[in-house]
């Protein structure tokens, strides 16, 4: 797959996070349109997350403009965010009751 | 760019359409094969045979006309050939049609003596005159509050959150902005983003609304023991990098846009005058949910997917839009608009909105879509419970 000047892609200029268009080594910045990407700290696979701004334990993770969960421990610059930093609201199962 | 008008077909009543389709209208299962008949005899007609229409009762009845009636009445059509089985089905279908003043060409099986050929007979030399009518018939401009652009995504993939449902939402806000509506469907899709939902409703009522369409289809899921928010995302997604339910829904919904919800409808009910995003409660099979938005008024359908995903609508042009490279290239057939180049970072993904938006205006101005140049489309009407 061919690969153009941009490595990744925010999504909503109101995120904390951006999403890789490939997979990205530790160490590297990957340039992204409309914001300056910290490198990453860990290799990180495509349409995976990092981290964009430190996000504080409990503090909101927010992508194309809302808030998809909670960060489950602080987050630094340029650090992956999956399942061991990031959990749901789970307010769908409440309102479905 | 999105303009002020389009090139459409105006019609006496209701919005313009985008095509001047004979439509043929089997309305009972009794019909069907007749219908099918006549359609493989008129060229360029579009086919919609039920196989129900009798013993259908209360709300399964009522939605089951309404579908009929909202086909034979669709802003694509011009024309519809009607079949039922008596005068009492023929009368209530021709009425309904002959009020919006298109034409129409109404008969059954009990006043052709039960015979199915002298009624596919008769259809055929009535609707060889009808598309003659048809034919006839020019564009004129058409001010875009008349256009409604429906969305779907199907066989989604990592490019389909990313980059496609985006950008489909960027054409939205485009559109809504301008004076057009937009619908969005798949009530299930939008688990874990309702509250968001509602912050984004134009009225107390909408939001009200929605959250009541909301947990009943939930509910028809939980009756069958079904819980959407368990597992979910799975394995597959988490690997793709989606780690959130909240987050996979939004992924979806992305597609409608940002911009305020202005009305939350039932499935296949109209879309009021009023411009702006419409949400709609329908089942997540897309040949279901896209039939609802298409008989409720929208003239285009917009269909995102990952993997490919040949189906289209009879009566709305289906604009197939993949940011998959590998689909892309696999399905020349069938994907109209490629935005693989956002997803592999050679562009910014707000620079594909002007090529989709003139794309879209070219098929709004007649221009054929892949499905329609290969003839495929069907419409559908879910069932609302069992027949006596």
């Amino acid at each position: 797959m061919s690969h153009g000047p941009y490595q990744a892609i925010l999504l909503n200029q109101k995120d904390n996070v951006v999403c890789l268009l490939q997979d990205i080594s530790a160490g590297e910045q990957p340039a992204v349109d409309g914001a300056s990407s910290p490198a990453l700290l860990q290799d990180t696979s495509l349409g995976h997350k990092i981290a964009l701004t430190k996000i504080n334990h409990g503090a909101p993770v927010v992508k194309y403009g809302a808030v998809i969960g909670l960060a489950t421990k602080d987050i630094e610059p340029g650090e992956h965010v999956h399942l061991h930093n990031l959990t749901g609201l789970n307010h769908a199962r409440d309102k479905a009751k | 760019m999105i303009g002020a008008e389009f090139q459409g077909f105006a019609r006496t009543a209701g919005a313009a359409g985008v095509r001047n389709h004979l439509l043929v209208l089997g309305t009972c299962g009794l019909n069907a094969s007749g219908a099918r008949k006549v359609a493989a005899l008129l060229p360029g007609c579009r086919l919609v045979a039920s196989p129900y229409g009798r013993g259908q009762v209360g709300e399964d009845k009522l939605f089951h006309q309404h579908m009929l009636t909202g086909f034979a009445c669709h802003p694509n059509v011009g024309g519809v050939i009607i079949l039922a089985p008596d005068k009492v089905a023929r009368d209530f279908y021709a009425e309904a049609v002959e009020s919006t003043g298109r034409f129409c060409c109404a008969l059954s099986l009990q006043e052709c003596d039960e015979d199915g050929e002298l009624i596919v007979e008769t259809a055929v030399k009535q609707g060889l005159q009808i598309q003659k009518s048809l034919n006839a018939q020019q564009r004129q401009s058409v001010p875009v509050s008349d256009l409604i652009v429906a969305a779907e995504c199907g066989h989604s993939d990592a490019s389909s959150g990313i980059i496609a449902n985006p950008l489909v939402g960027a054409y939205a806000d485009a559109l809504t902005s301008k004076g057009g509506r937009f619908v969005i469907s798949e009530t299930l899709e939008w688990t874990g983003t309702v509250d968001a939902l509602t912050a984004r409703c134009a009225t107390g009522e909408i939001a009200t609304q929605l959250e009541k369409m909301y947990a009943a289809r939930h509910r028809i899921a939980a009756s069958a023991g079904i819980d959407i928010t368990l597992g979910n995302p799975g394995p597959q997604n988490h690997a793709g990098g989606l780690t959130t339910l909240e987050e996979k829904s939004f992924g979806a919904v992305m597609k409608g846009g940002t911009g305020p919800i202005v009305g939350a409808l039932e499935q296949g009910r109209s879309i009021p005058e009023v411009p702006g995003l419409y949400l709609m409660d329908t089942p997540t099979l897309s040949p279901e949910s896209i039939s609802s938005m298409v008989v409720a008024g929208a003239q285009i359908v917009l269909f995102t997917t990952g993997h490919g995903n040949p189906y289209g609508s009879a009566l709305a042009p289906t604009v197939k839009i993949t940011a998959n490279p590998k689909s892309a290239t696999r399905l020349p057939r069938q994907i109209d608009f490629d935005a693989s180049r956002a997803f592999m970072g050679e562009v910014p993904l707000i620079d594909l909105l002007p090529p989709m938006q003139d794309l879209i205006n070219e098929i709004a101005n007649g221009a054929h879509t892949w499905s329609e140049k290969l003839d495929e489309g069907e419409e559908f009407i879910s069932r609302q419970f069992p027949s006596i």
